[in-house]
C-alpha cells in the first residue's frame, strides 16, 4: 500500500511542477514597448509620471510601461534590475549616482547617439545638469530636472521682529547672515537658521568659500584646505557656538523642513523641491539667493537624468534613444514644470515655480546665470562611500563633541584613500572601454 | 509566592488573591509593552502638521479619523492587503506543508546523510538574506518570474526555519504513540497523518503564524519583485508615504496600523490551535 | 569466473533477519526521500542555490555591472586588516550576547505568566504579540521619538524620578543598549509563543506525579518544566542567536550605524559593501566569515544539547 501512495504523490509532484513552470512562463513584456524605471513615492509624483507615460504613448505610438518604485528602495531595485537585465530601455539616475553607475559599466555613454542625431540639441539643457550628467568626459544621461539650493525665509517672523525682508537677488554676505541669524535667535524658542548637519548642505558653503571636498583632478581630498575649513567652521559655529539652530534630537530623522515648518525658524537652507511642502506652512515665506562667501554665492546644484542601461542594443537601442529624447523633450518637461515639484532641465521649458510667493522665479534665473550663482555637485565614482564616511564623523562636530580641525584631520587620510580608489575606478572603466 | 508561578495553573485558582495578582500582572505587563504601539496609533490620528512637527507630540491635539479613509485613498491599500494575504498565505502554506513532511523524515526516519542534510538546511539560516538577494533575483528573472505570484512566493517558501522548528518538536513527541499505531498496522504516512500531525498542531500553528507574520511584513523582497499594483504588498505600500522630500508620519503610521490589525485578529481567532487538545492520559505511566 | 568476483554477501545465503533488516532500511530510506522531496526541491533551487552562488561570488571581484574577475582568496585576506569589519563584528557580538539572554528570559517569564490557566489568556497572548507583528519600518520611528533626549517619553519618565536620561541614540555608550532594548521588545513575542506551545505540551500528570513525590514548586520547575521545555528552549536559543547575528533593519533605521560606527552591525557593513560600494566579492566573503562564526556557535550548542536537551528516548 505504501508503494501505491508514493506513486500517487510522485504524480502529484510532477503535476505541480509542470503547472508551476507553465505559470512562471506567463510574464513577459510585449516586445516593442517603451519600458522605463523611475522613482515615485507619493500619489502626486505618480500622477506626474502617469502624465509622462501618456505623453510617450502619444509621441512614440508604442505602449509605455513605467516601473515606479518608492524612492527609498529605488537604488537597490535598480541594481537588481540592471544585474538581471530587466531594467527596461531607460532608467532614471540621480545625479549623485551617475558617476557610480557609469564607472562600473551599468549604463552606456550617449555621445555616439547624440552625435548621430541632428535633431537633438544638448545646448538647450542648463550647463549645470550637463556637467552633472558627465563621467570621464562622456555624457551618460540626459537631464530632466536641475535646481540650486536656495535660502528660504519666514516673512512673518522677520516682520514680527521688524527686520526688512532681504533682497531676493542680492546675496547676503556671511557676516550679515550670521548677524541676522543671531538677532533672530534672540527671543526664547526662536531660531535663526536650520539646515541638514551633513555634507549635502555643507558643500554649498564650501563651494561659496572657494573650496571643494576634493581637488579638481579628484586625486586627493581638499577638505583640510583653508577655504573648506573656513566654511565648515562657519556652519558648525552657527550650531555650536552661536546656537542659532534648533537642537538636534536624532541624526536620522533630523529635518530642516520640519524645523522650518514649526514657524519659529527664520532661515532654512534647502532645495526648491521643498516648495511643494513649504506651501503647507501656516506663515508667509519666500526664497532668496544663497549667502555669498569669499568666492561668491555658489550653492550646490543638483539634478537627475535618464540613462540607458548597457545591456540595451540593436533595435532596442533605437527605441531607447527615442524614449530618452521624449522623456526629456520640451513637451514632457513642460508637464514636469506644470507639476511644480522641481525645475525642468531644459531652458526652453516652462517654469516650475510660479508665485506665490513672489521670488520663486529666481530659481531659473540662478541656473541661467543671471543672479547669484551655483556649483554643480561634484561627486566621485564611490560617492556612497565618501558620503558614508562623512556622515559617520561629521555629526560629532555639529553636536559639539569634537572640534572641526580634529574631525577633518581624522577624515583627510581616509578620504585620500577613497580618492585613490575613485581614480582606480576611472582607470578600470577606461580599460574596459579600450 | 513568585516561585509558584513556575508551575502551570498553580497560581490561578479562581478566587485566590494570587489569581488576582496574576491578572493584575498580566494587565500591567501588557499595558507597558503596548505603549509604543498605542503611540503609533495615536500619531495616526493626528493632523498632517502635528505629525510632521519637529518636536513630536503623542496625544493628538485634534483627532482626524478621516486619516483612515485617506490612507486607503492615497494608496490602493485594499488591493495591497489582498496581495499581502496571497503572498504571506502562499509562502506559509507551502513552507508549512513541505517542512512538516521533511521534519518527519529528519526526526523519525533513518537514512544515509541525514545529519549532513540537516546541517545544510541549518547552514542556509546563517547566511544573511542581503547576500542571497542578488542570486535569488537573477534566478527569478531568468525564469521569467518577475512581477508574478510564483516568482514572489516560491523563493521564500522553502526556508530551513520550518524544518528546524518542526524537527525539534517532533523529536519531543514520545515514540510510544507511533509505535502503538504501527503495531496496529499503520504505515509511515498514516503514522504521520494520524499520530504526529494531530499531536504537533501547536507547533505547526506556531510555525504558520510566524511565517505568516514574517512574510506579511517583508518589505525588501516584494519591493524588488513586484512592478505593478497587481502584486504589490502593503509593506511596499507604506513606502508611498516616505519620499525624498519627507515623511507623512500620520498617514504612514495609520497605514501601518491598518496593516497590523489583520495579523492580530488572525492570531486571536486561531488561538485554539495553540492549545493542546489531546490529553495524554491512558498511555502508560509517563 | 563471474562467481569468483561476486561479493561474498551475494553468494553466501543470508540469515533471514539480516535480509529483512536491509530491506526495511532501504524502504525507510525511500520513504524518507519521499517525505523530503517537496521541501528539498524548492530548498535546493531557491534557498541553497543562492547560498552556493554567494560562495562562488566570494571568490570573485565583481561590481555587479561588469564582468567579474577572479580574486581567489584575496577577499578573505582583506578581512584581517579591515578595522571596520572587526568593529562591526564586535558590535554584533555585543548585541547578540546581551539581547538573546534578555529576550529569552522575558519570553520565558511571560510564557509562564500566561500559562496560569486564565480564561482571558487568548486576549493577552494576542496583544502581547503586537510588538512582533508591527512592521519594523513604522514602529522603529516611534521608538526614535521615545528616545529623544529632552522631550522623549523615556527621558520624561526618568526625569519624574529624578534621573537625567542620556541622549540614547546619539550617545556613544547608550546607542547600543537603546537598540538592544528596542530589539528585545520587538522579538520577545516569538519565544513567548514557542514556549507557550511547549508548556502546553507538558502532560499534567508529570506535575501531579512530582507533587505526589513531595517536590516543591521550584523543584517541579527544574525537574519537569525545564527538561520538557528544553527542545523548545534549544530551538529558541539557536534561532535567536542566528537571528541576532544578522540584525540589520532597526539599526539602519534608528541610528544608521552611528554615532560614528558604534552601532554598525556586520550585516549592515555587508549590505553597504555589496550595495553601496558595489564590492560584491568582499561582501560575500564577509558573509561567509559571519556564517563561520554562527556555525561554530551553533555546532557547540548542538553538541551541548546531547547533555542538556531532553528528547523522548
Amino acid at each position: 500500500m505504501s508503494i501505491e501512495l508514493s506513486r500517487r504523490s510522485i504524480l502529484k509532484l510532477t503535476g505541480l511542477a509542470g503547472l508551476g513552470a507553465a505559470v512562471t512562463g506567463c510574464s513577459t513584456t510585449p516586445s516593442g514597448a517603451a519600458t522605463w524605471s523611475m522613482w515615485s513615492s507619493s500619489p502626486a509624483e505618480r500622477k506626474v509620471w502617469d502624465a509622462f507615460s501618456q505623453y510617450v504613448e502619444q509621441q512614440l505610438k508604442v505602449e509605455s510601461i513605467p516601473t515606479l518604485t518608492p524612492s527609498s528602495g529605488y537604488p537597490t531595485k535598480l541594481d537588481l534590475q540592471l544585474v538581471s537585465g530587466t531594467a527596461g530601455l531607460v532608467t532614471a539616475v540621480n545625479g549623485l549616482l551617475l558617476q557610480t553607475y557609469g564607472a562600473r559599466g551599468a549604463h552606456r555613454p550617449l555621445n555616439d547617439l547624440i552625435a548621430a542625431d541632428p535633431d537633438f540639441d544638448l545646448d538647450d539643457f542648463y550647463p549645470a545638469i550637463r556637467k552633472i550628467a558627465t563621467f570621464n568626459g562622456q555624457t551618460y544621461g540626459i537631464g530632466f530636472d536641475v535646481a540650486p539650493t536656495v535660502l528660504y525665509y519666514n516673512k512673518t517672523l522677520l516682520q514680527k521682529q521688524g527686520i526688512a525682508p532681504p533682497s531676493p537677488t542680492e546675496p547676503m554676505s556671511w557676516a550679515t547672515f550670521r548677524e541676522l541669524a543671531i538677532e533672530l535667535s534672540g527671543p526664547a524658542d526662536q531660531y535663526g537658521f536650520t539646515c541638514a548637519p551633513a555634507i549635502d548642505d555643507l558643500v554649498s558653503w564650501i563651494y561659496s568659500a572657494g573650496g571643494n571636498v576634493m581637488n579638481a583632478e579628484q586625486t586627493v581630498s581638499t577638505l583640510d584646505a583653508p577655504e573648506a575649513l573656513q566654511a565648515i567652521q562657519f556652519v558648525v559655529d552657527l550650531f555650536v557656538k552661536d546656537k542659532v539652530t534648533p537642537p538636534i534630537t536624532n541624526l536620522v530623522t533630523e529635518s530642516a523642513l520640519a524645523n522650518f515648518l514649526e514657524g519659529n525658524v527664520a532661515f532654512m537652507q534647502n532645495g526648491p523641491w521643498q516648495v511643494v511642502n513649504a506651501r503647507k506652512a501656516e506663515f508667509d515665506w519666500d526664497v532668496m539667493v544663497f549667502p555669498a562667501g569669499p568666492a561668491g554665492s555658489l550653492p550646490r546644484v543638483s539634478g537627475s537624468t535618464f540613462a540607458i542601461p548597457s545591456a540595451v542594443e540593436g533595435e532596442e537601442l533605437d527605441l531607447a534613444w527615442k524614449l530618452v529624447k521624449t522623456l526629456t523633450s520640451t513637451g514632457a518637461l513642460d508637464i514636469y514644470a506644470e507639476a511644480g515639484r522641481n525645475n525642468p532641465a531644459r531652458m526652453s521649458s516652462g517654469s516650475a515655480f510660479k508665485p506665490p510667493p513672489d521670488n520663486l522665479g529666481i530659481v531659473q534665473q540662478i541656473l541661467a546665470g543671471k543672479v547669484g550663482g551655483g556649483h554643480p555637485f561634484d561627486v566621485t565614482t564611490n560617492w556612497n562611500q565618501v558620503k558614508q564616511l562623512l556622515g559617520q564623523d561629521l555629526p560629532r562636530t555639529f553636536l559639539g563633541q569634537v572640534s572641526v580641525a580634529e574631525v577633518v584631520d581624522g577624515l583627510k587620510p581616509r578620504l585620500d584613500v577613497l580618492m585613490q580608489q575613485h581614480q582606480d575606478n576611472i582607470r578600470q572603466a577606461e580599460a574596459r572601454k579600450g | 509566592m513568585t516561585t509558584e508561578a513556575l508551575t502551570p495553573g498553580a497560581l490561578a485558582k479562581p478566587g485566590t488573591s494570587s489569581r488576582k495578582l496574576v491578572v493584575f500582572a498580566c494587565f500591567l505587563v501588557t499595558a507597558i509593552t503596548l505603549i509604543p504601539v498605542v503611540m503609533m496609533v495615536l500619531v495616526a490620528f493626528q493632523s498632517d502638521a502635528e505629525s510632521m512637527a519637529a518636536r513630536p507630540t503623542f496625544w493628538p491635539s485634534s483627532w482626524h479619523p478621516e486619516n483612515l479613509a485617506r490612507a486607503f485613498d492615497l494608496v490602493p491599500l485594499g488591493r495591497y492587503l489582498i496581495n499581502t494575504v496571497i503572498f504571506a498565505g502562499g509562502t506559509t502554506l507551502l513552507e508549512t506543508i513541505t517542512a512538516a513532511l521533511a521534519a518527519y523524515a529528519f526526526a523519525r526516519l533513518n537514512f544515509p546523510g541525514r545529519n549532513w542534510l540537516f546541517g545544510i538546511y541549518l547552514a542556509t539560516l546563517m547566511i544573511p538574506s542581503q547576500v542571497t538577494l542578488i542570486p535569488q533575483f537573477v534566478l527569478v528573472a531568468k525564469l521569467h518570474g518577475i512581477d508574478t505570484w510564483p516568482g514572489m512566493i516560491l523563493p521564500h517558501a522553502f526556508t530551513a526555519l520550518g524544518v528546524f522548528l518542526l524537527r525539534q518538536f517532533f523529536l519531543g513527541i514520545p515514540r510510544d504513540y507511533e509505535e502503538a499505531a504501527r503495531l496496529d498496522g499503520a504505515n509511515r504516512w498514516q503514522a504521520f497523518t494520524r499520530v504526529i500531525v494531530p499531536l504537533a498542531i501547536p507547533a505547526i500553528a506556531t510555525l504558520a503564524v510566524f511565517k505568516f507574520i514574517g512574510q506579511w511584513n517583508n518589505l525588501l523582497w516584494p519591493l524588488v519583485i513586484s512592478n505593478s499594483d497587481a502584486t504589490r504588498t502593503a509593506a511596499v505600500g507604506l513606502q508611498v508615504f516616505q519620499d525624498t522630500n519627507g515623511t507623512q508620519w500620520n498617514l504612514l503610521l495609520m497605514a501601518a496600523t491598518i496593516t497590523t490589525v489583520p495579523l492580530i485578529v488572525l492570531f486571536f481567532l486561531t488561538q485554539r490551535w495553540f492549545v493542546r487538545g489531546i490529553t495524554m492520559s491512558g498511555l502508560g505511566g509517563r | 569466473m563471474a562467481v569468483d568476483t561476486l561479493p561474498a554477501t551475494l553468494t553466501t545465503p543470508q540469515p533471514p533477519q539480516r535480509v529483512a533488516r536491509r530491506k526495511n532500511r532501504n524502504r525507510e530510506t525511500l520513504t524518507a526521500w519521499l517525505f523530503l522531496l517537496p521541501s528539498l526541491i524548492g530548498f535546493l533551487i531557491f534557498t541553497a542555490g543562492p547560498v552556493v552562488a554567494a560562495g562562488v561570488i566570494s571568490l570573485l571581484n565583481w561590481n555587479l555591472f561588469s564582468a567579474p574577475t577572479w580574486a581567489g582568496l584575496k577577499n578573505f585576506a582583506r578581512l584581517g586588516p579591515d578595522p571596520t569589519f572587526w568593529s562591526a563584528l564586535g558590535n554584533t557580538a555585543y548585541f547578540t550576547f546581551v539581547s538573546v539572554p534578555v529576550t529569552i528570559l522575558v519570553s520565558l517569564a511571560l510564557a509562564l505568566l500566561l500559562n496560569q490557566g486564565l480564561r482571558r489568556i487568548a486576549v493577552f497572548r494576542s496583544l502581547l504579540l503586537l510588538p512582533y507583528a508591527t512592521i519594523t519600518v513604522a514602529v522603529a520611528f516611534v521608538w526614535i521619538w521615545l528616545y529623544i533626549p529632552h522631550d522623549g517619553l523615556i527621558n520624561a519618565v526618568l526625569g519624574l524620578v529624578g534621573i537625567n536620561g542620556p541622549a540614547w541614540l546619539i550617545d556613544d555608550n547608550w546607542a547600543m543598549p537603546a537598540l538592544i532594548a528596542m530589539s528585545v521588545w520587538k522579538s520577545f513575542g516569538f519565544g513567548m509563543v514557542v514556549f507557550l506551545a511547549g508548556l502546553q505540551a507538558i502532560p499534567q500528570q508529570l506535575y501531579e506525579a512530582a507533587k505526589v513525590d513531595g517536590s516543591s514548586t521550584w523543584q517541579s520547575f527544574r525537574n519537569v518544566t525545564l527538561p520538557m521545555l528544553s527542545p523548545a528552549l534549544f530551538f529558541v536559543v539557536v534561532t535567536s542567536i542566528i537571528g541576532s547575528f544578522q540584525v540589520f533593519d532597526q539599526a539602519l533605521i534608528m541610528t544608521n550605524g552611528g554615532p560614528g560606527s558604534r552601532t554598525t552591525t556586520l550585516v549592515m557593513y555587508i549590505y553597504r559593501t555589496g550595495f553601496e560600494n558595489y564590492d560584491q566579492g568582499y561582501a560575500a566573503a564577509q558573509s561567509l566569515v559571519l556564517f563561520g562564526f554562527i556555525a561554530v556557535i551553533t555546532a557547540v550548542q548542538f553538541l551541548l544539547q546531547r547533555r542538556l536537551v531532553h528528547y523522548d528516548n
